[in-house]
């Protein structure tokens, strides 16, 4: 198993939250922080990359979905960045998809 | 190919949630399961000590999870407490239970849930092996 780690970088006004490793009930509440300092920072774009992102359960979907609203409650948005195959079919069975912005890459995220 | 069971138990805390992944996919990639399937193995093991972590056990609570092979498959029982299990339209943060429990039912929607008594919860699936798969 991996643990995650989770880097935070600025890019055209988007805060770009790169997580790396397991995203689990272990490792979770390193994101939630993440989002909440973001939010607390004043950030209304916020991308979370998952690219390198291993693993992830209803656990990691659930501080997504929290850090969703608390963007939202700030006029902004949290959208997801090139999950993997496994991911994307889990965000598909719990229709997730739906609601959540997914892209393929930060690029395209940045860019607008 | 020996139809004996491949057991763990360990405490229900989020550190062990990796470790009981990585027993139940070596297990699952020593019998020939494919890596799809493995990868579901993994997210279904971890939404069950999900359960169970989230359950307020005072003791802190067991995850016992016991493998073996069934007729061309690796059944898969997980015994743990776990106080919710009930359906959900939607997912709130910290109630992961409810999309676990959708979680698990979509990638393996044979999965069942028995109840034995005082929120114990075992919960059952099987995987398919491949018909060339290793034994042990």
């Amino acid at each position: 198993m991996e643990e995650l780690t989770v880097e935070s970088a600025e890019r055209d006004g988007w805060t770009v939250l790169s997580l790396k490793g397991d995203l689990d009930v272990y490792t979770a509440p390193r994101l939630k922080e993440a989002i909440a300092e973001s939010v607390d920072r004043g950030g209304k774009l916020v991308a979370v990359d998952l690219s390198e992102v291993r693993f992830l359960d209803s656990t990691g979907l659930a501080v997504i979905v929290g850090g969703m609203k608390r963007v939202k409650e700030n006029d902004g948005s949290l959208v997801l960045v090139a999950p993997n195959d496994q991911i994307r079919r889990i965000l598909t069975i719990t229709d997730l998809i739906k609601i959540l912005q997914v892209r393929d890459s930060i690029e395209s995220v940045v860019s607008g | 190919m020996t139809t004996d069971s491949i057991d763990l138990e360990l405490p229900a805390a989020p550190e062990f949630a990796g470790t009981a992944r990585i027993f139940a996919a070596s297990v699952a990639r020593q019998f020939g399961a494919e890596e799809e399937a493995v990868a579901d193995v993994k997210v279904a093991v971890s939404e069950v000590c999900n359960f169970a972590i989230d359950s307020s056990d005072p003791d802190g609570g067991k995850v016992r999870i016991s493998i073996r092979p069934v007729e061309g498959k690796l059944e898969f029982e997980i015994e743990a407490k776990a106080e919710s299990l009930s359906e959900s339209d939607y997912p709130e943060e910290d109630t992961f239970g409810n999309l676990g429990q959708g979680v698990v039912l979509g990638l393996f929607p044979d999965t069942t849930f028995t109840e034995l008594g005082e929120h114990l919860v075992r919960t059952a699936f099987k995987v398919d092996l491949r018909s060339s798969g290793s034994s042990v």
